[in-house]
């Protein structure tokens, strides 16, 4: 186990360097604070995938009744309408930016789009435990 | 879907937290089937069904 850690240490800390180098490649006005920042900005979920991994098959054991579980289609119908809801979105927000022949900066979209997503998610799922509990 | 589980577990003295064990699902997953709330699975009514020795049909009602 001690070996597996010590992989998943190694593992996060080469992915937030190239990360890491990569950022700063793109960033030439100032490479070695952008390079810092990434790095470690991305070490933590970095860490988490090498959790993932190479620590978590030999620690988690999947449960083979998970599906059974109602918690589940709970998340299967909150997950199922937050997709219609940002397809929806999405779909508005496009026609705005086709009508208005204004581009927002994509960065901002994309980092909504996600946030949109996942507070949906977390919405529908709390909802819909509480009506169907 | 109607079905008798509160009355089959009372029958046995068996907790809500103790069938779910058995079953390998959720107390809350034994909380909604028996408030009528969430059909299950066909593999978890066949469990349940094993577990109560009887049949689905026995066990769950399709009327509303």
């Amino acid at each position: 186990m001690f070996a597996r850690w010590t992989l998943t240490i190694a593992f996060a800390l080469v992915v937030a360097a190239l990360i890491g180098a990569v950022a700063s490649v793109f960033n030439p006005e100032a490479p070695l604070v952008t390079g810092l920042v990434f790095a470690a900005a991305t070490l933590g979920p970095a860490g988490a995938l090498g959790w993932f991994l190479f620590v978590s098959p030999k620690t988690v054991t999947p449960d083979p009744n998970a599906e059974d579980n109602v918690e589940n289609t709970w998340l299967e119908k909150a997950a199922s309408a937050a997709f219609v809801d940002l397809l929806v979105l999405l779909s508005i927000a496009l026609a705005v930016v086709s009508v208005s022949g204004r581009s927002p900066d994509p960065q901002l979209l994309l980092l909504g789009a996600v946030v949109v997503a996942m507070c949906d998610v977390a919405i529908r799922y709390v909802v819909t435990a509480r009506r169907e509990r | 879907m109607r079905n008798s589980l509160t009355e089959r577990r009372a029958e046995r003295g068996w907790s809500q937290a103790e069938l779910a064990e058995r079953l390998g699902v959720s107390r809350q997953t034994i909380i909604s089937i028996e408030k009528g709330r969430f059909d299950p699975s066909l593999p978890l009514a066949f469990r349940l069904a094993r577990e109560f020795g009887t049949s689905i049909e026995d066990l769950f009602d399709p009327e509303p």
